[in-house]
């Protein structure tokens, strides 16, 4: 076997969390959903960590924060996904995190989120939404795409013939129109 | 001067800019930076003649060596042609070159004559100098600071340099100031690709900027429903408040507010009311004015260009139609010193919408009078069109030709006629003085000549509606050498001051007489003119008032004069003077655009009646066993009543000569294809002769142009020139007169024969933008 | 002059000498002809180039083309009155 070379006592090592919170986030676990929750936590997140809970945003998603560990990996959020949940993706996407907590977050600022909403905040904000396309089914394709039902809209003729009976007139496509596109996403 | 100016309108993308691909064949020079940054740095040599070498020669101070020769000693496709009328040189010596410029020139345009445009945004030779937008300042030699070469007059033997150090550090500091303020509005611009200030950026900016503060915003104003207004973009070189004060006569533009705060724009909310208003888009060098419909539908490098000539008024103005992919995307002007300059009215640059709506595209026949009109194939419509012609006796077969019928057809149609022993060939012209002499209906005295009148009378015309470019010339001689125009007519405003003398006969008639007050004037006047509108002869009094209008005309001795005619018809539709020249007959004035009533003669009510593009016709007096045929490209009232329609091609889709009202013949250009089954109108009727058994004579376009040139060759020759009415001929001519006794209605005060501008064809009456101009102008 | 059988007379000049004696020829008797004939057409069209013609077009489209050139003011009214007797 061959001798290993020693290590700088300051080295980096890739468990960053101390094995005692370690251990401790995992009772806490097994406390709250059982042995399959706490494993299947322990699967998803890759690591235990514990930290202060600095707050809860909206959605309901808790940001928690644990200063003696390394820059970069001091601040975190979990999310409210269901206890048995076995494909987090399903129920939690990076975009659900909340303006107010995003600077904080990712270390743009030291404000958490109750902070920032008191001094930036508008009435006239519209409500968060999370990006729709997590779900596959939502996921904006343009008209004419395969997936999509509806045909892309035609754009129309270059010029409209006179029709001597109204009635046909109004059976036509309407003139093309370059500057206005609302006829060429989707006509149903 | 000229062919420089042609050289460039021919080059650019819009008339109102400057040629910078002047500047890449001619003065390679002007490049700064990037002639820099691409070459190595070597030591200054001695200069080289002529051949253009690979790589750019640096001096100490690190610009590049200039090529030491002007453009204009080059031969490049450039010849200074200078005005007859200013012909006298000075000289003055332009990057180290004596060279022989006109006298009274500013440097600007000294530059211009061997050449070198100069960059520049606020300086238009059409418009007075402001000198505000500092780009176009060059080095004079013992001058503290570079002057502005538009404002300073060119003396002997002064030293300029157009491309110094100075000069390009100037110019790539005027270029920051501007932007400095300018939105990124590029990608979603209208300029974008013909902008002034992209391209004089990239050639004499320089190319990077420093901006770190936020820019100023200006609220956008509401000009109408033609000019779209981004005014966050306006670099304030005032051309527009310039045109509008000085071409088109409305004093609804200025500046308000100073330095940072100054906005262009009308202050309290009101539109351009002018005629001419849509030309300040194609003034401004930026996409602070664009044109509202055409909004973000093109760019300017997808287009393909056609030169043609404008067909919905009475003015042939020279217009380039721009397309792509086989429909009309916009029209622009194209310079003509003798009709429009570089100007064209609201309607030619707006009407071009109207060319996609209510298109005729296949034959239609009317099987039943009950029964609606039903698609039909070219076959079945002609034979049935001409059976009906073999079928109808000479007496009752009548044609009308409209505003809009270009002469090849016109000609092909009477021609057509006559073989069917019909002379009932009608225009949609009132009748006037008699067409025997081509002096009693067109412009005597051309367009350009109007320049030289020194009294003006106007009669029953309201030329700010039925030509408003030739009103905006009588406007520059009324304000630059104070001619008296006087006018009998409508009272409305022409946008300078005339003395009014009245809208009734009496006035005529006093006139004519000379018992009136003005008669002095014009016979003390050394070149007299005397415009009557066509309205004048919509009056049931229409003899009688071509009676006194001729009896004014030869009592006036300085009217009809060698070397000028000072006579003029201002017609207001395109096919009027080609139709009478070919010999078709105006419409009486008391059948009012009816239908079976000749000049005197008692006609038989109409048996076959064929309209060329003609829709004022009247109902009630059409017999009820009428057959007609509709032969045009819109489906307009005579489209609904016909029998049989026969889809023609519109202006943009044929190449037909049309004569404007000064007699000059003007050739458009097919521009895109008819639509659907359409076709040359001129061809449809050789067909029909053909298939009655009398085919017309020509059955190719050289055939054709040969039958004109017989027939009228003032129209045939193909160079766009007037060919002049001898004054002996037109004295002798306009003076014999009906010597009947005529009744005069004194109660009908003069009107102009044109109600709404927007609409007076079937082309505008068929456009949404002419619509809502109607709806926002309440004309 | 009898030009009951024209139904419409065209004098075509140029700007030279050559139509010097139908240009004469109009000045002086435009006058009597549109009084004996007011409803006939008598067009006169100028244009440099042109070879000076006189044409008089009968019923169904029939034309006759005499040319002008060097011919006096009396040698074109003879032309004329040969046309309007000549049966189409």
């Amino acid at each position: 076997m061959p001798r290993l070379l020693p290590t700088h006592p300051k080295a980096y090592t890739s468990i960053q969390y101390p094995f005692a919170d370690q251990l401790k986030k995992f009772a806490q676990e097994l406390r709250i959903g059982g042995l399959f929750h706490a494993v299947n936590r322990l699967r998803q997140m890759n690591h235990l960590r514990v930290g202060r809970l600095v707050g809860e945003d909206t959605n309901g998603n808790k940001y928690y924060e644990n200063t003696n560990v390394a820059y970069g990996r001091s601040r975190w959020v979990e999310p409210k996904v269901p206890l048995v949940a076995f494909e987090m993706d399903k129920y939690y996407d990076s975009s659900q995190v909340t303006p107010e907590w995003h600077g904080w977050l990712h270390y743009m600022s030291d404000k958490p989120g109750p902070i920032v909403k008191a001094e930036f905040g508008q009435t006239w904000t519209v409500p968060h939404k999370q990006n729709p396309s997590i779900d596959r089914s939502m996921h904006y394709t343009p008209p004419g795409h395969w997936k999509n039902t509806l045909t892309r809209g035609r754009i129309g003729p270059k010029y409209e013939a006179w029709a001597p009976d109204a009635a046909d007139a109004a059976a036509r496509l309407p003139l093309r129109n370059y500057s206005d596109n609302t006829h060429t996403l989707r006509i149903e | 001067m000229l062919a420089a100016l042609q050289a460039r309108a021919a080059a650019t993308a819009r008339p109102g800019r400057v040629s910078l691909q002047l500047l890449h064949k001619g003065a390679r020079g002007v490049r700064s930076s990037d002639a820099r940054a691409s070459s190595a740095v070597q030591p200054a040599q001695p200069s080289q003649p002529a051949a253009v070498s690979a790589v750019v020669q640096l001096d100490e101070a690190g610009f590049a060596v200039l090529p030491k020769e002007l453009p204009s000693m080059r031969g490049v496709d450039f010849k200074q042609e200078l005005d007859p009328r200013y012909a006298e040189t000075i000289e003055v010596i332009i990057d180290g070159h004596p060279v022989q410029v006109q006298k009274g020139s500013s440097l600007i345009q000294a530059c211009e004559q061997v050449g070198i445009q100069v960059p520049r945004f606020c300086y238009h030779e059409r418009l007075s100098v402001a000198g505000n937008c500092r780009m176009c300042l060059v080095e004079i030699e013992k001058a503290p600071k570079p002057v502005a070469a538009c404002a300073m007059p060119a003396a002997p033997g002064m030293k300029v340099f157009t491309n110094s150090p100075i000069v390009k550090k100037a110019r790539e500091g005027v270029m920051e100031f501007l932007l400095a303020n300018h939105p990124l509005d590029c990608p979603i611009c209208d300029q974008g690709g013909e902008c002034d200030l992209q391209d004089q950026s990239l050639f004499f900016g320089s190319d990077r900027g420093r901006t770190t503060e936020s820019r100023r915003g200006v609220e956008d104003k509401n000009l109408g429903p033609l000019v779209k207004t981004v005014m966050t973009r306006c670099i304030h070189c005032t051309r527009c408040v310039r045109f509008a004060t000085e071409v088109a006569g409305v004093d609804e533009l200025g500046t308000v507010g100073r330095g940072n705060a100054m906005e262009i724009g009308t202050y309290v909310e009101r539109m351009l009311d002018s005629e001419i208003s849509g030309n300040i888009v194609d003034l401004c060098p930026v996409g602070a004015l664009t044109s509202k419909p055409y909004a973000f539908t093109a760019r300017p490098w997808e287009l393909r260009s056609v030169e043609s000539i404008d067909v919905l008024d009475g003015y042939g103005s020279n217009i380039r139609v721009d397309t792509r992919g086989g429909e009309v995307m916009r029209i622009l002007p194209r310079l003509n010193e003798d009709i429009n300059e570089e100007w064209i009215s609201d309607k030619t640059r707006f009407a071009y919408d109207g060319l996609k709506r209510q298109r005729l595209d296949t034959p239609l026949i009317r099987p039943d009078p009950e029964m609606p009109l039903q698609p039909a194939t070219w076959k079945d419509a002609l034979t049935l069109v001409a059976q009906k012609f073999k079928a109808t006796p000479g007496a009752r077969i009548g044609a009308f030709a409209g505003p809009l019928a270009d002469v090849e057809s016109m000609l092909a149609l009477k021609d057509l006629c006559n073989a069917f022993d019909s002379e009932a060939i009608h225009c949609d012209v009132p009748a006037g003085p008699l067409a025997d002499c081509r002096a009693a209906y067109t412009l005597g005295s051309t367009i350009a000549g109007v320049e030289e009148a020194d009294a003006v009378l106007l009669l029953s015309t309201d030329l700010k509606r039925e030509a408003p470019l030739l009103n905006a010339r009588l406007r520059r001689r009324v304000y630059h050498d104070g001619v008296r125009v006087a006018s009998v007519g409508p009272r409305v405003p022409l946008t300078y001051e005339y003395e009014h003398l009245g809208d009734s006969v009496s006035q005529l008639l006093e006139l004519a007489n000379g018992t009136h007050p003005f008669c002095k004037v014009l016979a003390g006047a050394q070149r007299p003119l005397v415009l009557v509108g066509t309205g004048a002869y919509e009056r049931t009094d229409a003899r009688g008032v071509a009676w006194a209008v001729q009896k004014l005309v030869t009592s006036v001795p300085a009217l009809i004069q060698d070397g000028w005619l000072g006579f003029g018809t201002v017609q207001p539709t395109a096919a009027a003077v080609g139709a009478l020249d070919l010999g078709l007959t105006p419409l009486a004035s008391s059948a009012a655009a009816g239908v079976g009533a000749s000049d005197g003669a008692i006609a038989e009510p109409l048996g076959l009646v064929y309209l060329l593009g003609y829709d004022s016709i009247d109902l009630d007096r059409l017999s009820p066993d009428a057959f007609v045929v509709y032969q045009g490209h819109h489906g307009d009232v005579g489209a609904e009543t016909a029998d049989v329609v026969l889809p023609g091609s519109a202006y943009t889709e044929k190449v037909g000569t049309y004569a404007n009202m000064e007699g000059r013949a003007q050739r458009t250009a097919r521009a895109v294809s008819p639509p659907g089954e359409a076709r040359d109108d001129w061809k449809i009727l050789r067909a029909i002769s053909e298939l009655a058994g009398k085919p017309l004579p020509y059955a190719g376009v050289d055939g054709i142009r040969e039958r004109l040139a017989a027939v009228a060759p003032q129209l045939a020759d193909g160079t766009e020139s007037i060919h002049a009415v001898s004054p002996d001929i037109a004295k002798a001519m306009l003076a014999v007169r009906a010597s009947d006794k005529f009744d005069f209605d004194t109660k009908t005060p003069f009107a102009s024969c044109i109600d709404n501008f927007y609409m007076t064809d079937a082309i505008s009456r068929a456009s949404t933008t002419m619509a809502s101009c109607t709806k926002a102008f309440a004309k | 002059m009898a030009l009951r059988a024209v139904r419409e007379v065209r004098v075509l000049l140029c700007k030279g000498e050559a139509s010097a004696g139908a240009k004469q020829f109009i000045v002086d008797k435009y006058a009597e002809i549109k009084k004996a004939h007011p409803l006939l057409p008598f067009l006169v069209r100028e244009a440099s180039g042109a070879a000076p013609t006189l044409t008089a077009r009968f019923a169904h489209g029939v034309e006759k083309v005499v040319p002008l050139s060097g011919l006096s003011s009396a040698d074109v009214a003879k032309k004329l009155s040969e046309l309007g007797s000549a049966s189409p």
